[in-house]
């Protein structure tokens, strides 16, 4: 199937998505929409997913203009989109799941529909047992799950939104090895992505987006250089940092903590930080991240041992010495419906005044924003209308912003394009610099290495670790993740 | 960007709406002002749905609409007379109102009028009928107190539940309506039954001094000031205060608001302990001047309507007004519908509930063709929202018709 968007744009507000893009979609081709965080990707894919319509332009489908109104629509025409976030009914067999999105699906379920569904989940990812419960499975076998789904519906274009964002290494492997797969069998697929490695790994073509435009087009898949400065508009440099030497007593002093909540669990977790080090804290999702993150943070009291922060217990929840970035920032640190100014004062709404005025601060909201880039830097703004990213942004402006001497960061470089990243680290290390201790918990290895002082490893609730940087083994800390006995 | 804020809920007792579009300058008041959209199509099409909902209720029951509607509008504004009862239902109903749309600031769906109503009946009545003799000017601030406390007190029990045992206060609520009827009728059968009434079970007449006094020759009470003084200052509060601001940012993110150093528990507590005080005031006012002594009965239908009202506010405190005063205007056409149309009075019940279900559809349905992508597409099977960063999906774990506004 031949797809060619022409002339596509797409205005909300005053915000320019897209602008006049125009574009040829190939059968048997991966291509790949890079991006930083706003620059249109989505918005122009959920053009053609038919979840929003171009204010102006044209679809074209092998020639003929199509209107696509409706998602349905566009699986009508055999166009399939798999979204961030899972669509799978963890209480349903993966099975079941298939056949919820599937087409022609008869009223009653005979083994032979059944058997269908499953046949083709095993050409897609043939270690995935079809009576499995979804919510057993991996985030990479959920995806594949999702995928095989969105076949099953009869796509043949396939669109995948930041398929890679939730996925550890080896799964995302799989994912670009099933992608080159479905080319190679002729369908044509869309990677939405702002990490290069999924561009050089798996794409035939890569479409650079900026600023809603089309800012390069090139076959050249692995030439970061030229990909990066399309992407950001300037080449980016590194800066050399120097860091204050660790000296004794311990800032951080974390003794035999054992907590639990919900389905998450911390295990005798150990570990003591001086001031200005930076602790790194890898491992796949889902080992207990966001439990030891609310437990440092003094959210949630542990239910043994001790956590020390300058040789003193924390205080509870409302600890002014702790700046905290937690996961799901929309739902956990920032109120949706209020503006930004108010969410960048939010922690200290207690010392406002009972009438509200705001006019006093305003100001050094203002700055606040332009210098954590959060787009658009509006402050009366309702945070919830921001983009993923930018709310990240704008937690990051908030929690960064003082002089915390304890800063934990649950997976803070979720939804940040490259450039935000950056600033990210930049602002992390310069608070390591001024002297606070730093817990970093993150999905991505590479990143921690480069910047922390110290790397662990969080596996089923226990810490394995704390190592120092340079003494960290890729591999023995690869084995710590897939859980290997010590 | 289309969809906007409004209709994207999908449960039907999410009391307000949350923001999707840029706000204008001055911060709270501004963001309380875009949060809840007008609406005005929502409005029209909810009153159509009614209008014609009503209408094929009415034929059903082998009656011209026309004549009917007629009827209702005499027995709820046509006359000086009707007007003066309409408001007469309206004092309790929007104290309800209140008792509903303030645990709903908080993002809490409390269905506990009624009973804490019901409960500010007997601890008002308590007061009169043990200590109200002898205490003169007093005695009636005093008595409204006893009121309100056995409202709060009420809706504590459910509070605390909540706070501290983590049970669903909508289920605790509605529960609890069901005991404070039955306590009365005990009362009034049993310990507080007047010796004098042969077999009426009522308590004895309130003493004089225990009765506020009506206004105008028409039943009209000091209640609907009252309750127009709590939606004013309930307004004012939540849209000017740093006292809303906490409102808000309990609601939206619990984590932030604790880190804030706001303890979700306590204003869970607190906030349906004042929202059970202005119902047990409606229970102790409707036993005080209405009848004028506790007799089984008391009160009935006002907390759920009072539920409705709050809910088609959208939490929108000076909303409750004009709705309070229709909602009631239809409970009060009950009886003229009884005597000049020869249909039973509990029609009005069944008016209220199409009233409610019109409301509901009105408020879900967008745009003809966003509705049937919805209906027919597999975002019914539970696609969530395209946005990683939906409000809708996250805030609550609800599946957002992906046609929200947010934006990547």
């Amino acid at each position: 199937m031949n797809v060619s968007l022409s002339h596509l744009s797409k205005r909300f507000g005053s915000v320019t998505a897209n602008d006049d893009i125009s574009l040829r979609l190939l059968p048997g081709e991966v291509c790949a929409l890079l991006g930083e965080n706003g620059a249109g990707k989505s918005t122009l894919m959920k053009l053609l997913y038919g979840l929003l319509t171009p204010d102006s332009g044209e679809i074209q489908l092998d020639g003929k203009p199509v209107r696509i109104p409706s998602p349905r629509a566009a699986q009508a025409l055999g166009i399939g989109m798999l979204f961030q976030q899972f669509s799978l009914i963890g209480a349903l067999s993966v099975t079941d799941n298939l056949l919820l999105g599937a087409r022609g699906v008869p009223f009653w379920l005979s083994k032979r529909t059944l058997a269908r569904a499953q046949h083709r989940l095993r050409e897609l990812a043939p270690g995935i047992d079809a009576r499995r419960l979804a919510r057993d499975l991996s985030p990479g076998e959920k995806q594949l799950v999702e995928l095989s789904k969105v076949l099953s519906a009869g796509a043949r274009l396939v669109i995948l939104d930041e398929p890679t964002s939730l996925l550890a290494a080896p799964e995302a492997e799989r994912l670009w090895r099933r992608l080159r797969e479905l080319a190679r069998a002729g369908h044509g697929v869309v990677l939405i992505t702002h990490k290069l490695e999924d561009v050089a790994a798996c794409a035939d073509r890569v479409v650079v987006l900026r600023a809603g435009r089309v800012v390069l087009e090139t076959r050249a898949v692995s030439d970061r250089d030229a990909l990066v400065s399309a992407m950001l508009g300037a080449p980016l440099g590194r800066r050399p940092l120097k860091r204050a030497a660790a000296v004794a007593p311990p800032r951080l002093s974390v003794c035999q903590v054992c907590a639990e909540w919900g389905d998450q669990k911390l295990e005798q977790v150990s570990f003591e930080l001086a001031r200005g080090q930076i602790l790194g804290v890898a491992g796949v999702t889902g080992n207990g991240q966001e439990l030891l993150g609310r437990v440092l943070a003094g959210l949630l009291a542990p239910q043994a041992g001790r956590i020390a922060l300058d040789e003193r217990a924390l205080v509870g929840p409302a600890d002014p010495r702790i700046a905290y970035v937690p996961e799901q920032p929309l739902l956990n640190a920032v109120a949706g419906s209020l503006p930004l100014l108010v969410n960048l004062h939010a922690l200290g709404v207690r010392q406002l005044p009972w009438w509200l005025s705001f006019e006093s601060r305003r100001a050094g909201a203002q700055q606040l924003l332009e210098r954590f880039d959060v787009r658009p830097p509006e402050l009366d703004r309702p945070a919830a209308t921001l983009s993923g990213g930018n709310v990240q942004k704008l937690v990051l402006a908030r929690e960064l912003s003082g002089e915390p001497a304890l800063i934990v960061a649950c997976f803070p470089g979720m939804g940040l394009d490259a450039a935000a990243s950056r600033r990210l680290v930049d602002e992390l290390l310069a608070h390591a610099e001024r002297g606070a201790a730093v817990v970093w918990i993150g999905e991505d290895l590479d990143q921690l290495l480069a910047h922390a002082d110290q790397v662990a490893v969080l596996q089923r609730g226990r810490l394995r670790g704390p190592v120092p940087v340079a003494q960290a083994d890729r591999r023995e800390l690869g084995s710590w993740m897939a859980g290997a006995a010590a | 960007m289309d969809g906007g804020g409004r209709g994207v809920t999908a449960l039907p007792l999410q009391l307000s709406d949350s923001a999707q579009r840029p706000a204008s300058p001055g911060v709270l008041a501004a963001a309380w002002r875009s949060s809840f959209r007008p609406g005005l199509r929502a409005l029209l099409s909810a009153a159509l749905l009614f209008v014609a909902s009503a209408s094929l209720f009415f034929l059903v029951l082998g009656r011209a609409p026309l004549p009917l509607f007629l009827a209702l509008w005499d027995g709820s504004f046509g006359s000086g007379f009707a007007l003066s009862e309409t408001l007469v239902k309206a004092s309790p109903v929007l104290l309800c109102a209140l008792a509903t749309a303030l645990p709903a600031a908080l993002g809490l769906i409390s269905v506990g009028a009624e009973g804490q109503l019901g409960m500010g009946a007997i601890a008002g009545s308590a007061f009169v009928l043990l200590a109200g003799e002898g205490l003169g000017l007093a005695t009636l601030p005093l008595m409204l107190l006893a009121g309100a406390s056995g409202g709060a007190a009420y809706a504590a029990l459910a509070g605390f539940l909540r706070a501290r045992l983590r049970v669903n206060e909508t289920i605790s609520t509605l529960l609890l309506n069901y005991l404070p009827p039955l306590l009365i009728e005990y009362l009034v059968y049993g310990p507080w039954k007047d010796p004098a009434s042969v077999g009426w079970p009522a308590t004895i007449s309130f003493p004089d001094a225990a009765r506020p006094s009506t206004y105008f020759d028409t039943r009209l009470h000091a209640g609907l000031l009252i309750g127009l003084v709590l939606v004013a200052i309930f307004h004012v509060v939540a849209t000017r205060t740093r006292f809303g601001l906490c409102l808000r940012l309990l609601r939206d993110s619990p984590l932030l608001a604790e880190r804030a150093g706001l303890s979700f528990r306590n204003w869970v507590l607190w906030i349906l302990l004042l929202g059970g005080a202005a119902a047990g005031i409606a229970g102790i006012l409707e036993v005080s001047v209405i009848e004028g002594r506790l007799q089984s009965g008391v009160g009935t239908g006002a907390g759920y309507a009072g539920f409705l009202v709050a809910f088609l506010a959208r939490g929108r405190p000076l909303r409750l007004l004009p709705l309070a005063l229709l909602v009631s205007g239809l409970s009060a056409a009950g009886d003229n519908l009884q005597m000049s149309a020869d249909l039973p009075s509990s029609v009005v019940y069944v008016l209220q509930g199409l009233l409610f279900a019109a409301a509901l559809i009105a408020e879900r349905r967008r745009s003809v063709p966003a509705f049937a992508a919805e209906v027919g597409g597999w975002t019914a099977l539970g696609r969530p929202c395209s946005a990683g960063s939906c409000p809708r999906r996250s805030a609550a774990r609800r599946l957002c018709s992906g046609r929200c506004s947010v934006r990547r």
